[in-house]
């Protein structure tokens, strides 16, 4: 008898212990968590509500119109043309930045002399101001006194002006935006790399395996969860892309580089339109979850080690 | 797993999350307190100004109150700080806010014009949230939608009809009487500051572009750009001089346009107007409904300015299809097509050559146009200080206020009195932009659908200057379309209540 009191007790005790642990954990993440609410959370609710008026920022909220503004997106050509380049971006910079930063983390992650200044060099990018970086990119691609031009010219070429070109302002932003990041995502592989046990190296090596075979079939498959995380983080802000388009485009020429968000923040500001921007961005929250959850399932690594 | 935290750790580092929860955020840097501002001295010139015909009078507007005798020093124990002046001293009873663009001419003239003001009310205190071109009007609007009680908005004038229509501004008819406001403003001021016969927001300056250039360049071209008025070149003649001394890509043969993007209407738009006499389609620029430019936009005679301006960068390549920053002070563009506010850049940058204005140009068939306005004060329909906002609002666009801001920025007043009487613009280089304002200056197209258009013209122009084997004709209707489109909603602006 006196051991099930004793047993009941210390379950009461650890109960009481688990729920102290969840009160303090709850406290800590709490601010996080009102930050969501109001900053996140609160301003999606209300901008769901928008997408179902005629609602301005300047004029306040119009009729209701149900799903007129989700109906109009589908008929806007613009829109579908934003939707196009957009994906056209995420296409373009995803792999190659992904494959630049796999190179860059399996040269940076050896342990040599000066490393550390190459990996600092790397992830300078990452803490320059976008704002900065895209004018500072802007004038470099200047087609009369750019630095690319510079280059051009001591081999007797000009280049035709790449923001100003239907054809190249987009590839020219994509080859900006990978410079710029390529150093996040080389550091979180470089932890991947890092979390993988030399013991599997040093079993293959003894089976006889090349230096290829292991980055085949043993850096590769274990860097999946790694890859998977990069890959959807770097398509949702790849989708998302909206301040180089701002500061060195402006979406031209020809809509070549007018991104999604470009027009709807063009709808949001200057078109005074905010319920149809608003349901242009539910739609693009609702592609952006379809492409990560296929995303997953295609990336989802079983490889445990 | 042994995760727990020590007690006295989990306190300390609560109690550290409620005090950084609880710390005040840190006042916006773009904030111009009164302790900030240029020393009284420094102020002191700019404030009393000599060329002001009645300076004392017109500092003190007919319907500003005297100063109420509370704010009288009272306290002589509270004595102000020893570096502020006397008036500076007395707690502000009345803080008003001011949101307005960013730059250091404007922080320090409004901030000089302030002090002057706080010599008659001390009581009042002003609080400038000065934000970059780019981010304002999203602020205005973001505020607005916030309903945020912001006493004065300095707008651009043409969003004053759009913020007058969706009542983000008030009118202040009650405290400018329609003498008051006849006699202080030209006409062409005041096509943008009344919205439906009243009077919403004064003028703070007033602009017309002229075309600028490098006498070091022309001199040795041999071109000699008319003195005169009656004299102005036809475009014809304008772009004969541009080829002469266009070199690229060192040296262009103008830049049309302030900045280094493409361009906006206030520019890219005089030519499709020129093309057009006056009183035509294309001059007018938009229907007497004040909403569709279908049919004046994409007129075939403003198409022909459209062409020109497009024929700049790609037929005769006398243009940089990307911008050049500081092209014409840096000597890469030998004319420039500006406002007199590139009197104040030139001086900014140091730039080191001679230089004259002349006349812009008229298209031959059409005429002759420069685009006016600037930005205006204007009575936030939120604010809970309508009368003391107003009241200063009167100041600030005064003859006291107009004195102090065109010495310190130099641009051309909107004061009707203070532009007759300066002597700047009585002698070249101003007067040019004076005579070209008078004779010829006409507000970009006045609608409450302005920010549409304006959105899409910035589009428009980009895809002018960029673009190859262009039908422009097809590209100016497709615009003019999409702006009636966007517009349509702003039918009722006559009626709306």
């Amino acid at each position: 008898m006196s051991a099930v009191v004793a047993a009941r007790s210390a379950r009461r005790r650890l109960l009481t212990l688990q729920r102290r642990r969840y009160l303090v954990a709850l406290l800590f993440v709490l601010p996080a968590l009102l930050n969501f609410l109001v900053f996140r959370y609160i301003p999606m609710a209300l901008a769901a509500q928008a997408s179902l008026y005629d609602y301005s920022l300047l004029a306040g909220w119009g009729d209701f119109v149900l799903w007129k503004n989700f109906v109009r997106a589908f008929e806007d050509d613009i829109f579908r043309t934003s939707l196009w380049v957009s994906i056209k971006y995420a296409i373009g910079k995803v792999p190659l930045q992904v494959l630049f930063a796999l190179l860059l983390a399996l040269f940076v992650s050896r342990e040599v002399r000066g490393m550390g200044v190459i990996r600092t060099i790397i992830f300078i990018p990452v803490v320059t101001s976008l704002v900065v970086a895209a004018l500072l990119w802007s004038m470099m691609y200047n087609k009369d006194l750019g630095l690319l031009q510079s280059l051009l010219g001591v081999f007797g070429l000009r280049h035709p002006g790449l923001l100003s070109s239907s054809t190249w302002a987009l590839p020219a932003i994509v080859v900006m935006m990978v410079w710029k990041e390529v150093g996040f995502s080389t550091i979180i592989f470089v932890a991947g790399l890092k979390g993988i046990p030399t013991m599997f190296y040093d079993a293959a090596a003894i089976d006889g395996a090349n230096r290829l075979q292991q980055f085949l079939y043993i850096t590769l498959p274990l860097l999946k969860p790694i890859t998977l995380f990069i890959v959807v983080t770097q398509t949702i802000s790849a989708m998302q892309v909206f301040v180089p388009i701002f500061v060195m485009t402006q979406g031209g020429p020809f809509f070549a580089t007018n991104a999604v968000v470009y027009y709807i923040y063009q709808n949001g500001f200057h078109y005074n339109d905010m319920g149809y921007a608003s349901a242009m961005s539910f739609f693009i929250l609702a592609l952006l979850v379809t492409v990560a959850y296929f995303q997953f399932k295609l990336l989802k690594g079983n490889v445990e080690y | 797993m042994s995760w727990k935290l020590p007690a006295w750790l989990s306190g300390v580092l609560i109690a550290a999350l409620v005090i950084a929860a609880c710390t005040p955020a840190a006042p916006p840097t773009a904030t111009a307190k009164p302790a900030e501002a240029p020393k009284p001295a420094a102020a002191a010139p700019a404030a009393a100004p000599t060329n002001t015909p009645a300076p004392a009078p017109a500092a003190a507007p007919t319907n500003t109150p005297a100063p109420a005798p509370a704010a009288a020093p009272t306290k002589p124990a509270e004595a102000p700080k020893p570096a502020e002046p006397a008036a500076g001293a007395k707690p502000a009873a009345v803080k008003l806010s001011f949101i307005g663009v960013q730059s250091d001419d404007q922080q320090f003239a409004l901030t000089a014009i302030l002090r002057e003001y706080q010599k008659l009310r001390p009581e009042v205190d002003v609080q400038f949230e000065l934000l970059p071109f780019a981010q304002l009007f999203p602020k205005i609007q973001a505020n607005a939608a916030a309903k945020t009680p912001t006493d004065i908005i300095l707008a651009d004038g043409p969003n004053v009809w759009s913020f007058a229509y969706n009542g983000v501004i008030a009118p202040m008819d009650e405290w400018f009487d329609k003498d008051y406001v006849a006699k202080n403003w030209t006409p062409t001021s005041l096509l943008t500051s009344q919205y439906r016969g009243k009077f919403f927001a004064p003028p703070q300056m007033e602009s017309c572009s002229v075309m600028w250039f490098n006498k070091d360049m022309t001199d040795k071209a041999g071109i000699k750009p008319p003195a005169e008025m009656s004299e102005s070149w036809t475009t014809t003649q304008a772009l004969e001089a541009w080829q002469k001394v266009n070199n690229p890509p060192q040296v262009y043969g103008v830049r049309w346009g302030q900045g280094n993007s493409p361009g906006q209407d206030y520019e890219a738009g005089l030519l499709r107007r020129m093309a057009g006499a006056k009183g035509s389609n294309a001059y007018k620029g938009i229907g007497d409904d004040s909403l569709t430019i279908t049919g004046y936009f994409d007129h075939p005679d403003a198409v022909k300015g459209h062409t020109f301006f497009h024929e700049l960068y790609q037929k005769h390549k006398v243009s940089a299809v990307e911008g050049i920053p500081n092209a014409w002070f840096d000597q890469r563009a030998a004319f420039y097509i500006s406002p007199d506010n590139a009197m104040g850049t030139y001086n900014r940058l140091g730039a080191k050559f001679a230089y004259g204005n002349t006349a812009l140009p008229s298209m031959p068939g059409g005429s002759q146009i420069c685009h006016t306005d600037s930005w205006h004060y204007a009575l936030g329909a939120n604010s809970a200080q309508k009368k003391e906002a107003a009241e200063f609002i009167k100041f600030l666009s005064g003859p006291v206020g107009s004195k102090i801001f065109f010495d310190r920025v130099g641009q051309l007043p909107s004061h009707a009195e203070l532009l007759n009487t300066l002597p700047d613009y009585k002698s070249a280089p101003r007067k040019t932009v004076g005579e070209m304002f008078r004779m010829h200056g006409q507000p970009r197209i006045v609608t409450v659908g302005f920010t549409e258009y304006n959105g899409l013209m910035q589009e428009f122009v980009g895809n002018l200057v960029a673009g190859q084997n262009l039908d422009v004709q097809q590209l100016a209707t497709t615009l003019a379309r999409r702006s009636d489109s966007l517009t349509a909603k702003y039918k009722d602006w006559q009626t709306k209540p």
